[in-house]
């Protein structure tokens, strides 16, 4: 009697407890076996010297050290044009995950009341990695670069303005404008310099910096990384550099030129004819053992 | 030369080559073969689907491969200069390992410059390295080197076989050879039948080309030292590493032949002939040269040390780190400089299976040795590398580096299993005229007593 009722009791307590552990394993195994990795979307906004604008995107998965990019998978890039949503393009990821959309200087992006271009960047995942989303805003500033040599001294003046909507400039103050030269591998930059309230700002170039063999140069001002204009680059070539000859004699011996140093051939023949010349007077003795033989 | 007892007894010793193959040593060649045919796969794989399955990367392109290339190059030189030295220097108890010197050479020669081959990405471009040389270059100066080694070595090691094969070809009847074994003995005997002329000019081409080896090997071994050293890397940039590179050499050799000649001691029954003054007198070279090698590398390292820059602080740092490269570095520099000295130079422990075990180690030691020069040092450039995935930075061997490695271990055993079924692994001839010279010195004795 005692057993049955322990048993009544029991089970009636512990028959839901299986009911809805069951419901719980059976619900939470297919997310255990779904689950999935979490992405990461990044965006910059660039403007290049002719003027193009570059949307550098990143898509990259995993966490801490083992960050790696997402190869060959699908971004959506769109802008927002009043309150619907125009898409620009589909991009590809590389080995890196990374793409880019490039846009051609006459187009020109809707903006936003307060004049940005807002730019949303969808990745919508796929079987192991979860969807994620970058929005970018920027507002569409412009560099204006001019070269001018005033009592002998080399200035260069950057003029930073946005357009109204009638097309007249409206000049930017307080933004920190570098100039620099560009080199074989990268830009070296010369000074820094804030525009003022008509939006301009001025840096002296130095005289001694070289140039090609006529002087050429090319001018580089950069605004980089700003919060509301993103990255812009300008570029202008000058015959402001020192003329550098840069041919090398094409008949120098040397160690990295076209033809060895003599002494280096003298010495290889040397050691090559020493020890070929032994060599083969030890293989004609052996040949004599067999003319022995023969004889 | 086969009316001579001395010499049929001392064939008849050593004609195991010529018995039909066990169980067990069809097993180990299947073994081996099945390794080798692993490794063949692994080839295919990097051929058909690239680099990009193996470890090497864009900053560490050299890797497992390069580390099996310097390393077996390595015991090929050290083979051709100590058979060289002990040849010149008629040095009469080391006449029954001249032989296995003279072959760990040739096998590691041929076996070792396909490492270098695995490292090009692009293969089919090797001929560019003969059609536009550049003599300026330290890789052509090793191509030259190895070629001309290779070429020199074979040749060296076929004369001193020609004695060896004529004794054969001498005693096929007595001996109930097969055919082809037959015919082969008396092709490559050449017709020597030790007339005084004859052997007269044998020896001739033995010392000259003797005389020739060892200084081509201590070339070929310093150009490949050079084709480091002439590199502006931390670690590498050093004016000793050519000696210090010889020195590696000899000593990876004394400790290999040690292990093959126990092998055949044990094997070939065979101890008789590899006896325990053999190991004595190796163990005892084991040491000098790990006391050398510690006092190379002390040098190395406090030359630098007084004016370390900023990048060889931090591939210091790698090796002292336990948690990257701490543990292989303290191990490496155990095996090499104190275990031989620990082992050997302290009677207690001194025996051919003490001697044996510490010649394996120091080779294990030699190895991780020759990592830990070439990876860590790729991983610390003096430019940092930014930006890019860690696996790219930190180099970590893959399945198929380790499959091919094998195979070249695998290759090396095989050759030496064919060539012991071809003639003795002693100079069965030397040790006879040997013996022959002891004889007649205590017959002078008898008769002047």
């Amino acid at each position: 009697m005692m057993k049955t009722i322990f048993n009544n009791q029991i089970m009636q307590l512990v028959s839901p407890l299986i009911l809805v552990g069951c419901i719980l394993f059976s619900t939470a195994a297919p997310v255990n076996a779904q689950k999935k990795e979490r992405t990461r979307l990044k965006a910059y906004y660039e403007k290049l010297p002719n003027n193009n604008k570059k949307i550098s995107i990143i898509l990259t998965q995993g966490k801490g050290k083992s960050i790696s990019g997402v190869q060959n998978s699908e971004v959506i890039v769109s802008t927002v044009a009043a309150d619907s949503t125009l898409e620009l393009a589909t991009l590809i990821t590389d080995s890196q995950g990374e793409t880019a959309l490039y846009v051609e200087p006459d187009y020109s992006f809707p903006k936003n009341e307060e004049g940005y271009v807002v730019i949303n960047v969808n990745y919508n995942g796929n079987d192991s990695l979860r969807a994620s989303k970058r929005k970018i805003e920027f507002l569409d500033l412009n560099l204006e670069v001019s070269l001018n040599i005033i009592d002998s001294v080399k200035y260069v003046e950057v003029e930073a303005f946005e357009l109204d909507n009638e097309g007249n400039k409206l000049p930017i103050e307080e933004i920190d404008v570098n100039m620099g030269v560009k080199r074989l591998y990268n830009t070296l930059f010369l000074e820094e310099a804030e525009t003022d309230e008509e939006g301009i700002a001025s840096m002296e170039f130095p005289d001694n910096i070289p140039g090609d063999s006529s002087g050429m140069i090319t001018v580089v001002v950069k605004l980089d990384e700003h919060d509301d204009y993103g990255t812009i680059t300008k570029t202008a070539d000058i015959d402001w550099g020192t003329a550098v000859d840069y041919s090398i004699a094409s008949n120098d011996r040397s160690l990295f030129g076209d033809s060895a140093p003599l002494w280096m051939i003298i010495s290889v023949a040397v050691i090559l004819f020493g020890a070929w010349f032994n060599f083969l007077l030890a293989v004609y003795k052996v040949y004599q053992i067999k003319k022995l033989a023969n004889d | 030369m086969s009316s001579n007892p001395l010499a049929n007894q001392l064939l008849d010793e050593n004609k195991s080559f010529m018995e039909k193959p066990s169980f067990r040593w069809k097993v180990s060649v299947v073994a081996l073969i099945a390794i080798f045919c692993l490794g063949l796969y692994a080839l295919f794989l990097q051929i058909t689907e690239g680099h990009l399955i193996t470890g090497m990367r864009d900053h560490v392109v050299w890797g497992v491969y390069i580390v099996n290339f310097v390393f077996i190059l390595g015991l090929s030189y050290a083979g051709a200069l100590i058979a060289g030295i002990f040849h010149l220097g008629r040095v009469k108890w080391a006449i029954p390992m001249q032989r296995i010197l003279k072959l760990i050479t040739v096998f590691s020669l041929i076996i070792g410059p396909f490492y270098i081959l695995l490292c090009l990405g692009r293969p089919d471009r090797i001929f560019d390295l003969f059609l536009y040389p550049r003599i300026q270059s330290p890789i052509i100066w090793d191509v030259i080197a190895i070629v001309t080694d290779l070429i020199f070595c074979i040749v060296y090691m076929y004369f001193t076989y020609i004695k060896d094969f004529a004794l054969l070809r001498d005693n096929s009847e007595r001996l109930n050879m097969s055919n082809w074994r037959k015919k082969f003995y008396r092709i490559f005997a050449l017709g020597y039948k030790n007339t005084p002329k004859q052997e007269k000019l044998l020896n001739q081409a033995l010392d000259i080309l003797a005389a020739i080896i060892i200084p081509t090997t201590i070339i070929a071994y310093s150009l490949l030292a050079w084709l480091f050293g002439m590199n502006l890397k931390v670690g590498w940039h050093s004016s000793i590493f050519a000696p210090f590179f010889v020195l590696s050499a000899v000593y990876s050799g004394v400790a290999l032949v040690i292990l093959i000649m126990w092998i055949y001691r044990k094997s070939g029954k065979l101890e008789n002939t590899f006896t325990d003054s053999h190991f004595t007198h190796l163990g005892f070279a084991l040491m000098v040269l790990s006391l050398f090698y510690g006092y190379f590398y002390f040098s190395d390292y406090i030359t630098d040390w007084y004016n370390m820059q900023k990048t060889y602080g931090s591939l210091w740092e790698k090796y002292l780190d336990l948690s990257q490269y701490g543990i292989a570095f303290y191990s490496s520099i155990f095996l090499i400089t104190f275990l031989p000295a620990i082992v050997i130079g302290i009677p207690w422990f001194r025996s051919v299976k003490s001697i044996v075990f510490t010649s394996g180690a120091v080779l294990v030691g030699l190895w991780v040795a020759r990592y830990l020069m070439i990876v860590p040092v790729l991983e610390t450039p003096y430019l940092p590398i930014q930006d890019v995935r860690p696996d790219w930075v930190n180099y970590s061997a893959t399945w198929i580096e380790w499959s091919l490695s094998l195979a070249g271990i695998a290759l090396f055993i095989l050759f030496f299993i064919f060539i012991s079924k071809l003639a003795p692994i002693i100079p069965v001839s030397e040790m006879k005229e040997e013996q022959e010279e002891v004889k007649l010195d205590l017959s002078l004795k008898t008769d002047q007593a």
